[in-house]
Order: structure tokens, then sequence, then C-alpha cells
């Protein structure tokens, strides 16, 4: 609690170093975020090029709005959430992939034993990158980032139901993609 | 309801932030924006000023009115223990002086109804101040005591220097008690006025406070009693094809003003208001002043860099904004508060008392006391004779050549002790604190992280705890010299000295010499040697 407490604060004090013109500031509050918000944009691109171009993007504009930014505790959850608006957007251009509900096949029948699945971080990750965008983006969202269905929802412009039975089928498709890995590796 | 890969997930979720972004990113953007200049600032404070410049005026209108009633020539102060509500400062350093209440109410601003009613001729002067030219063309100003009212002080001096300031002429800091107006009677200027040449000589000054909007502050001592002041005006802009240097004497572009306030120097540095109305205009004062060593300082600056020199005063004051401090050669009493910037003190001797929000504090050959506070930077003390209390969000702290006592907190960051006598107090939240070369009586504890002791020879009882980390320490005192109490939840301990060898999984209790060594580790081997 008081680490978060503190964070607050050194967010304020930068934030507000900032606002004031001070670019060592700048250069603080950056090393402060990129790195998680580099991992947030590539989960999502999924291309390290894009992630990289997200990042960029969304620091600028973030700087450049810093002024208007009036809850300086909260600096992090808002880049957040343009770091993710970003990476969308450029999902979006490509328009690759963007699974739609129709799209998925019935997965009940393929239901895994998730119980005997001993999970890793890197078989995890890996299975990701293989996700359909739209799968990703929500596992994404939800899992890792936190937000809630609605949110999702309105980031996505699509329904909560959807974003709930959209990040339920993910689950499920890279369960059967771990299993699949480590099955193959147990062979 | 969480299945077993949610649970996964959520618990290893910092793993999967492993990759890094391309370092040229920030390159990138430091390029792409456009920091925001100190307009914005100062648009804040442009009606404040402009309202201070407005009752500058109407302020020193009326008193040329009085003036022209009266005969007075010299320049009259009031007693010193009135006056020194006039400067925070002032008040400061003479707070051992008794103030009656009816005499604190008559120095608050809120208390004066009419400014322009001011009695000058029936005041009881304490200190004079006279303002002359020198054959150089240099303006001396001489602060003496008043004890012959027909001296030679009494000689006219030329008029405009005799401005009184309104109070909005004094730093209109919120956070600072407003000056008095009421029987101020000081030397300095207003916009029409002619004062701070270029090289202007006070004389008689015991004491300076700076209030500062944008300034580099050089101060240095020298054998004079005189205090003298230089100073330049950088300006650049985007309306501007090139940074240029102003001369000081053109009057229009002058940022500085200054009272003498008992033997008191208040120095007044701002920003220009015809400056503030145009964007991207940036503006710094170097302001170089000379004193006498036994002067005590107080500063206040938003922007820019302070350096100080041989300084012997009661007390030197510091805070700073943004930039950086640099103190050398000084003994006195050092309080010094820094929003952003490095603050390094070398070659002195007295106290310091210092908090650091962001930047690295490096402390070289100090005598005297030390208490450090830092949000976010590195602490670097080294050859210090005095006791330490350090404490840290933030960042390294190293502590090398300390003969003394350390008291040191960390919340995220390495401490590193070497070459240190003394007893020792460390806690750290997170990283790894290592001792080297050293002799003393340490109390050590850390959440997570590893403690690591090479060459540490103890005089008394050593308390070691360690949640999540191991405990290493080359013990240079005998085994015949020490009892052990270790005890660990999960890790292995291990002494291993003068021939012998103890291992255990849980606990090793060892009763033989005086000097007790206690350790707890929960997750985290310990090994003595």
């Amino acid at each position: 609690m008081d680490t978060k407490i503190e964070q607050k604060e050194l967010n304020s004090s930068l934030v507000n170093r900032c606002k004031k013109g001070d670019n060592k500031a700048y250069k603080e509050l950056y090393g402060l975020y990129a790195k998680a918000m580099f991992n947030i944009s590539l989960r999502i691109v999924n291309s390290t090029d894009d992630a990289n171009d997200v990042l960029q993007e969304a620091f600028i504009k973030a700087f450049q709005s810093i002024q208007k930014f009036d809850n300086q505790a909260a600096f992090g959850g808002w880049l957040k959430r343009v770091v993710v608006n970003q990476s969308i957007d450029v999902i979006r251009k490509k328009k690759e992939n963007f699974i739609s509900v129709d799209q998925v096949g019935n997965l009940e029948e393929d239901e895994v034993e998730f119980e005997e699945i001993v999970y890793d971080v890197e078989s995890v990750r890996e299975s990701m990158l293989e996700l359909a965008d739209g799968y990703r983006i929500i596992l994404t969202l939800y899992l890792f980032e936190d937000y809630s269905h609605k949110d999702i929802a309105s980031m996505l412009n699509i329904s909560e139901g959807t974003s709930k039975s959209q990040y339920n089928r993910a689950k499920k498709k890279i369960i059967q993609l771990i299993q699949q890995k480590t099955f193959s590796h147990a062979k | 309801m969480q299945n077993n890969f949610e649970t996964f997930v959520k618990a290893h979720r910092t793993e999967f932030d492993t990759f890094e972004p391309s370092a040229a990113i920030w390159q990138s953007i430091d390029s792409g924006i456009q920091a925001p200049s100190s307009a914005v600032t100062a648009s804040k404070v442009t009606w404040l000023k402009s309202f201070a410049f407005g009752a500058s005026i109407v302020t020193g209108v009326g008193y040329f009115v009085l003036k022209s009633s009266s005969d007075t020539e010299q320049i009259k102060n009031d007693s010193p223990t009135k006056n020194t509500a006039h400067s925070s400062f002032a008040a400061k350093a003479e707070e051992d002086e008794q103030k009656s209440p009816a005499t604190q109410e008559e120095s608050t601003f809120s208390n004066i109804e009419n400014p322009l009613s001011m009695d000058y001729s029936n005041n009881s002067p304490s200190l004079i101040a006279t303002a002359t030219s020198n054959e150089n063309g240099e303006t001396i100003i001489t602060v003496e005591p008043a004890i012959q009212p027909d001296s030679k002080t009494e000689k006219p001096i030329d008029q405009e220097l005799i401005v009184p300031l309104a109070p909005s002429a004094v730093p209109a800091k919120p956070e600072r008690p407003a000056p008095p107006i009421k029987n101020l009677q000081t030397i300095g200027r207003d916009e029409n006025s002619a004062v701070a040449t270029k090289d202007t000589i006070f004389m008689g000054i015991k004491a300076i406070e700076i209030n500062s909007s944008f300034a580099d502050i050089d101060i240095q001592t020298h054998e004079s009693d005189q205090t003298s002041l230089n100073y330049t005006v950088d300006e650049s802009g985007e309306n501007k094809k090139s940074k240029r240097k102003n001369n000081t004497d053109d009057k229009s572009r002058n940022p500085i003003s200054y009272v003498i306030n008992g033997e008191t120097l208040v120095i007044t540095i701002s920003a220009n208001e015809k400056m503030l109305g145009k964007k991207h205009l940036q503006k710094l004062v170097n302001l170089r002043l000379d004193v006498p060593k036994e002067t005590s300082l107080l500063i206040n600056n938003s922007l820019g860099d302070i350096a100080i020199k041989g300084i012997e005063g009661k007390a030197t004051t510091i805070h700073s904004s943004l930039g950086d401090v640099r103190i050398n050669n000084v003994s006195t009493g050092l309080e010094v508060t820094l929003e952003s910037g490095d603050l390094t003190i070398k070659n002195s001797k007295g106290a310091i008392n210092s908090s650091v929000a962001l930047g690295e504090i490096t402390i070289e050959h100090f005598d005297g006391n030390i208490n450090s506070e830092a949000s976010s930077g590195d602490l670097n003390v080294s050859d210090i004779e005095g006791n330490i209390t350090a404490k840290n969000s933030l960042g390294v702290q190293q502590f090398n050549q300390i003969n003394g006592n350390i008291k040191s907190n960390c919340l995220s960051g390495d401490v590193n002790i070497s070459n240190t006598k003394g007893n020792t107090d460390v806690h750290c939240n997170l990283g790894d604190i290592n001792y080297e070369n050293y002799k003393g009586n340490p109390t050590i504890s850390s959440n997570a992280g590893n403690i690591i002791g090479k060459n540490v020879e103890l005089i008394d009882n050593i308390t070691i705890s360690n949640s999540l980390g191991d405990i290493s320490f080359v013990l240079v005192n005998k085994m015949d010299d020490l009892s052990f109490d270790l005890e660990t939840d999960m890790g292995e301990l291990l002494i291993e000295k003068d021939g012998s060898k103890i291992e255990d999984t849980e606990a090793i209790k060892i009763e033989k010499g005086k000097i007790k060594v206690k350790g707890r580790t929960s997750s985290g081997t310990q090994t003595y040697k």
C-alpha cells in the first residue's frame, strides 16, 4: 500500500514537473512506463516494429496532452489506455483476422482436461502468438490488463456479451494450444 | 471463477513483461515533444505580478507625495525587531528574539489599513542605509547603526533610489507570510528606477535572502566586508533569431529588485512582464554575489543552478524547484530542499539536512551530521566524520569512508557500506545490502534482496533478518569470540570458520563468545565464514 502511495506521489511529482517544462521529467516518466507499455502493445499487435511505433506515438500523444491532464496520480492508467487504443487502431488498419463470433467453431467438444496441464510462461506466450487477433486482444485486455468486459466492449465497439463469449473461447483455444505443445514435447 | 490457466497468468503476470522497446524510441519522442516553456507557469503569475506592479506604483506615488513634504534625506530603518518580519530569513535568524503579540500583529500586511498613510518622520532609526557612487560609477549601499543622528550618513542621496517597495514587490509566494508595509523603509527600485546596476556594492550586510524565478546563482566569498552584486541576463526564444546576452544597464529588462531590511539584503529576481507575453521566450538571470564569509543565506529559486562556495555563516537554507545545487568549502548549517536536481556538497563542515525529490545527492569530505531524504535518486556519501540518517524511496545508497553511525532506510535500491567504522541500522525493502571493510555494530533487515558482508569486524551483537534472500558474511572475528543464533524457514544454514563447519536446514545455536550473531531468514541461505 505504501509503495502504491509513493508511486502515485512520484507520478504526481513527475507529471507536475512535465507541466512546468522539465525535460528531465519527461524522460523519467518514459523510463518508468516504457517497458510495461511496450509489452502491452506487443501482446496486442504481435509485432515488435508495430509495438515500437505504438509506444512512440502514445508517448508523444500523452506528453503533448499532459497540460490538460489533471489526475496526475493516474497517469499510468491513462497512458495504458492510450497505448491500448493505439494498438487496437494498428490491428484495425491491418484488418487481419479480427475474429468475429461467427467465425469461431464449437470448441466445447474439444474441451481439454485443464487440471492436467502444467503451465509455464514461455508456452503461454508462444501460444498467444498463435491466437487470432481478436482472441489475443480480448485475452490481453481482460486477463493481462484487468479491463472489464464493459470497457473492452467499449474499446472494440462490440457488445459486452460478445466480449465475454470471445474471451471464453480465446481461453479455451489457448489452453488447447498449450496442451498440444505440452503433448508434442512429451512425445 | 478462475481456472488454473487464469490463476497461473495472474500469479506470473510480471514475468510476461520481458521485452524491451527499441532504444531509439526515446530519442524520437524527445525530438517529437515540445516541452512547455516557462510561459505556461508565467501566465499563471502574470495577473499577480500585474497587481503587484500596480500596487508598487500606487505606493510609490504615495510615498513621493509624502517625501516631497519631508526634509528627511536619509533612509531610516525601523528597529530590527520589527523589521525581522519583513524577511522570512530574518525572522528565522532572529527567532530567539521576543516579539509582543502587538508587534507581530503590526507586521502582517493584512493589518495595514492604508499604506499611503505611513509616517516616515517619527521612526526611531536603529540602522541607516545610504547609497553613494564611487569613482568607478559603482553604486555603494551602506547600512550602519544610527548612533549619531547628525553624522555624515545623513548626506543626500539620489531620490530615485529611495523608492519604498510595495508588499508585492517582495516575492508574492502564498506559502510565505506577506511582508509588512507599515514603517517599511528600504532602498530598492521600481520598474522605472535605475538601481541594481552592473556592479552594486552593499556595506554592512549580514544575511541575504534571494527569491528567484529563473536564475543561475553563484555566491562566493571574499575577504572584504562588502557584498557585491553583479548579474547578466540571458534571453532566448523562438521570436528571436538567436540567443543574446543583455546589457544589465538596460533598465526595461532589469529583472532584479532588492530591499535592505535591517542587516538583511533581500533580492528578488523575477521575469519581465513584457517578456511573459511572448510564447516560448526563456529568460535566465546569472546572478553573482561576492559576500563576506560570515553571511547567512536563504535562497528560494524556481529554476536554475545554485553554486555556493566558502560560506561560514550561521545558516544556509536553499529551496529549489528545478536545478542543480553545488556547495563547496562551506562551514554552516545547511538545509537544502530540491524538487528536481542534483545536490553536491564537498569539502565542508557543519550539518546537513537535505531533501531531494528527484535527483542525486553527493556528499564528500564532510565533518558533521547528515540527514538526507530522497524520493528518487542515488545517495553517494564518502569521507564523512559524523552520523548519517538516510532515507531513499528509489535509488542506491552508497556510503564510503564513514566514521560515524549510519541509519539507512531504503524502499527500493541497494545499500552499500564500505571502509566504515560505526554502528549501522540498515533496512532495505527491496534491494541488496553490502558491507565491505566494516567495523561496528550492525542491525540489518531486508524484505527482499541479499545481505552480504566482506571483511566485517563485529564489536557487539549483530542482528540480521531477511525475508527473501541470502545472508552471507565473512567475519574478521575469531570463532571463539562469537555465538550464533540462526534460523531459517526455507534454506540452509552454514558456519564455516576457523576449521569448524556446522550445517543445518532449520536452526543453529552456538553459545561461545561474547558477540552474538542472530540471523533470521524466511527463504534464503545463511553463510558465515
